[in-house]
């Protein structure tokens, strides 16, 4: 499989597909579900974004938690104390916290830090940010802040209303929508194969005139800041913003989205992002396990299916594919 | 006398106490082909680290058409027009030979262009045509799909030297290139390095054991013993030089 | 005033003692088998839950050579559990790409989180010290514990028959050759694969004992192992990934750091010890202290 020659008719219908899957759900479930199927969506671009920085630049991060804090955080506060502010100016705001978390963070570690060293450092700096969170005045401290509420984003001629009805479930699906198809591009382009390059063979690539540091930074960057604009976007959805967002036990939902769904496929953490909502929805009753219950279905995953769920079936296809054809040639 | 392309004055590498280079002086002017040769432990893997930019030299200086790169990173130097091979070649394995190609083209119009074509998904026409010609002209067109990591080992080192090419140099630095190669291949691969050079301009930097190799290639030939350089000058007078018979044929007769 | 530097001096041991205690174990198994084991924070966390649980059925007095026999229990299991934990991870994982193994001990932290919440639930529970060590010492104005000393003083020992094994005695020196060179010590007939099980025993023993010993040091709750993990690689960095002396000083250093952090800025704990480890792995990244070899 050439990754020079992409293929946009396979991943746009798939893309409307989930689109359209989600728009449907408004008008066929309840409150409850239509909340869950928004926080789906921020989700996977939560869990694409991880992946971007991990499968294509082989960054293994343990704090993608801190980014959709801060973020969260950011939307949270400049809603609630500077309302004045245009939303989309806020979610830039949010994004630009993000990226600069991921500067400082990517500075700090990616240089000289082996994989192991990296991971720690996000999660030290994770720790970091969430202690601050908790002690800062202005971010509400452990209450976190409250009353975050779903904007109006004025188009100088019309203003939209997002308060209204469902009117921000379909802004989520929206700019979720928009923000996939921005990391595909990514994930496909020359920048992404230079990524890949990057992580296949660090000094060839290097030897080809690759800036490898350099590269290695801005994925980490980039997938800083979509996270951070993934947890503004989720502020509002649920008009609260508390500092478990930035506990180290929340950095495991993009890791288990994407090895869950396969960390190879470009939609893999779309995969799991949503079956691990189906998962969540069907033992909604259970509360008190969900760190069992994450925690458990990662180790599971890593141990037996460490392609996940998209792997798996390319495995099953594969030998389909390779047990058929010989019968064809010799019908040839 | 006009600007080598590369000069290295007074190298010196230490790992430690170990000193494996002591004083290295190096010329290499612009077409010259410059053949690097030297018993194992003499330095030369370490020389041309030093002189690639894979690592940094203790001591001395190095200058690329008179602009010193002594602490540039080896991206940059290739930048600059330097391309390298590596012992055991190293290309993407996952990715298919035309893949690596079209990477290594995509690396050079980036150098130029950083934000150019990011829109793009596939790889643009004219990438992909040069990467497939390249690959033709080192006779692997009829692997251009196949992956690397399925490639006989000198297969890998053509698509390794495609890639170099890719990058419009004007140095190449060859490590070993004949390592391992049963003599069919060995003359192979030196016609083959002997074509590309010559249709490229291109200035040729190698270290070699073989003697065949190196007299077939060479216009110019260094001898590195103990880190140090000890004979430098047209082939025919280092073959004639009693020091050079000494070093190699004193211990190891025949085999260098 | 002098008082005052006692006081910041004696807290101090007490943070690095604990804290080594925790490393000592994380730091043994990475020099070893170069894997760093996240969980090692949740099973020094179980470890401390086990002899809590052991501790309960003595009610409010509870005597030194229990508490002691408690920590040993804790050691036992936790170490058993090491087993479990190597044949079905670090040995499924090991040919895997190392990132895997580092996903699946991140994974197992979790899950020790969960179990603990499941089975001890959420609140805080405590553990009053044996009733040997209630006393407090007075030196020069500092308050000194004797449950406190007896903390540092488990740290030290713990630390010194460590260091005794590695570096003096035969089963030391097959480690340190097998944490430079496992091929060549395979060679040379050395069963790395039985030493890397022992090591992996030992860490998770570690853990478990260092649970034990410090179930009255603080209030236990699931949060702890989120804690000390975070504690132990601050100083599993500054001292040199692999070192067990390196963390020694490390703990000691990174604890001077938290005293003097908690007298001048208790409004922002950690960011010293942040700040401290991030100028330490931008001066000199591989640790203060490493040279290399577990040491």
């Amino acid at each position: 499989m050439s990754i020079a020659r992409v293929r946009p008719a396979v991943f746009l219908p798939l893309l409307a597909l989930l689109v359209a899957g989600a728009l449907i759900v408004p008008h066929v479930a309840n409150r409850g579900v239509v909340f869950l199927g928004g926080v789906v969506a921020i989700n996977v671009v939560f869990g694409i974004a991880f992946n971007l920085a991990f499968a294509k630049a082989g960054i293994l991060s343990f704090g993608n938690a801190m980014f959709f804090a801060v973020g969260a955080y950011c939307a949270g506060y400049l809603v609630t104390q500077q309302n004045h502010l245009p939303f989309v100016v806020i979610l830039l705001a949010a994004a630009g916290c993000g990226g600069l978390l991921a500067l400082v963070t990517g500075l700090l570690a990616l240089r000289r830090a082996s994989g192991v060293y990296f991971a720690v450092i996000t999660l030290a700096v994770g720790a970091l940010v969430h202690v601050l969170i908790m002690k800062l005045d202005f971010l509400g401290r452990n209450d976190g802040l409250i009353g975050v509420n779903r904007p109006i984003i004025d188009f100088g001629f019309f203003d939209l209303d997002l308060a209204r009805g469902d009117a921000y479930y379909y802004f989520i699906v929206a700019s979720c929508a928009l923000l996939v198809t921005l990391m595909w591009v990514l994930w496909s382009n020359r920048f992404g194969r230079s990524l890949q390059a990057l992580k296949s063979d660090p000094m060839r690539a290097s030897f080809l005139g690759i800036d490898i540091d350099r590269k290695r930074l801005i994925a980490l960057v980039l997938s800083g800041s979509i996270t951070a604009l993934a947890g503004a976007i989720y502020a509002p959805w649920a008009q609260i913003v508390t500092p478990e967002l930035a506990h180290w036990s929340f950095s495991t939902m993009p890791l288990l989205f994407t090895l869950l769904g396969g960390s190879a496929f470009f939609l893999g953490p779309a995969v799991g992002a949503i079956l691990f909502g189906l998962l969540e929805y069907a033992t909604r009753s259970l509360v008190g396990i969900s760190d069992l219950l994450v925690g458990g279905l990662l180790l599971a995953v890593v141990l037996s299916v460490p392609g996940g769920v998209l792997g798996l079936l390319a495995t099953l296809l594969a030998r389909f594919r390779a047990s058929s054809s010989p019968q064809r040639e010799e019908r040839a | 006398m006009s600007t080598p392309l590369l000069a290295a004055r007074g190298i010196v590498k230490d790992y430690g106490r170990i000193k494996v280079l002591k004083n290295v002086d190096l010329d290499l002017g612009a077409g010259e082909r410059h053949v690097v040769i030297g018993p194992n432990g003499a330095g030369k893997t370490t020389l041309f680290k030093v002189l690639s930019g894979e690592t940094r030299p203790s001591a001395g200086t190095i200058r690329l058409e008179g602009r010193d790169v002594t602490q540039e990173a080896g991206f940059v130097r290739t930048r600059s027009g330097v391309g390298r091979s590596f012992q055991v070649a190293r290309v993407f394995l996952e990715m298919t030979a035309l893949d690596n190609v079209i990477v290594a083209v995509e690396a050079r119009e980036a150098t130029k262009r950083p934000w150019a074509g990011l829109l793009r998904l596939s790889a643009a026409k004219s990438v992909a045509d040069e990467a497939t010609s390249l690959l033709v002209a080192l006779g692997l067109g009829a692997q251009q799909e196949t992956p690397a990591d399925t490639l006989s080992h000198g297969d890998r080192k053509r698509l390794e030297l495609a890639m170099n090419l890719a990058l419009r140099p004007k140095l190449l630095m060859l490590d070993e290139p004949t390592a391992g190669m049963s003599p069919t291949d060995r003359q192979a691969a030196v016609n083959l390095i002997d074509r590309v050079v010559r249709d490229n301009g291109l200035s040729l930097l190698l270290t070699e054991h073989d003697m065949g190799v190196v007299f077939q290639l060479g216009t110019r030939i260094s001898v590195l013993h103990y880190g140090e350089v000890v004979v430098s000058g047209l082939p025919a007078e280092v073959r004639a030089n009693a020091l050079v018979r000494e070093i190699y044929l004193g211990r190891n007769a025949g085999h260098a | 005033m002098a008082g005052d530097l006692i006081t910041i001096l004696f807290n101090a041991m007490i943070w690095a003692m604990a804290t080594f205690l925790v490393a000592s174990g994380l730091t043994l198994v990475f020099g070893i088998l170069h894997v760093l084991n996240f969980s090692h924070g949740g099973f020094f966390m179980i470890g401390g839950y086990v002899a809590y649980t052991v501790l309960s059925t003595f009610g409010a007095e509870i005597p030194l050579w229990a508490y002691l026999a408690a920590a040993l229990v804790a050691s036992v299991a936790m170490g058993g559990t090491g087993i479990a934990v190597d044949t079905l991870v670090f040995r499924r994982l090991k040919s895997v790409d190392g990132v895997y193994v580092l996903i699946a001990t991140y994974a197992l932290l979790l899950v020790c989180d969960g179990v603990v919440k499941l089975i001890w639930g959420l609140n805080y529970l405590s553990v009053s010290p044996p009733r040997e060590l209630l006393d407090v010492l007075f030196l020069g104005g500092a308050i000194m514990p004797t449950f406190s000393i007896f903390v540092v003083v488990s740290g030290v020992v713990v630390f010194l028959a460590l260091d005794v094994v590695i570096n003096r005695t035969s089963a030391g020196r097959i480690l340190q050759v097998i944490a430079v060179d496992p091929w060549m010590a395979g060679i040379v007939g050395i069963n790395v694969s039985s030493v890397y099980r022992w090591t992996v025993i030992t860490g998770f023993a570690l853990a478990g004992l260092a649970g034990g010993l410090l179930v009255a040091n603080q209030s236990l709750s699931p949060d702890l192992a989120g804690i000390f993990i975070l504690q132990a690689f601050g100083v599993v960095i500054v001292g040199g990934m692999g070192s067990v002396r390196g963390a020694f000083v490390a703990s000691i250093f990174l604890g001077l750091v938290e005293a003097l952090s908690a007298t001048y800025l208790p409004n922002y704990p950690g960011v010293l010890f942040f700040a401290t480890i991030a100028l330490v792995l931008i001066v000199r990244p591989e640790g203060l202290l490493s040279r290399q070899a577990t040491s």
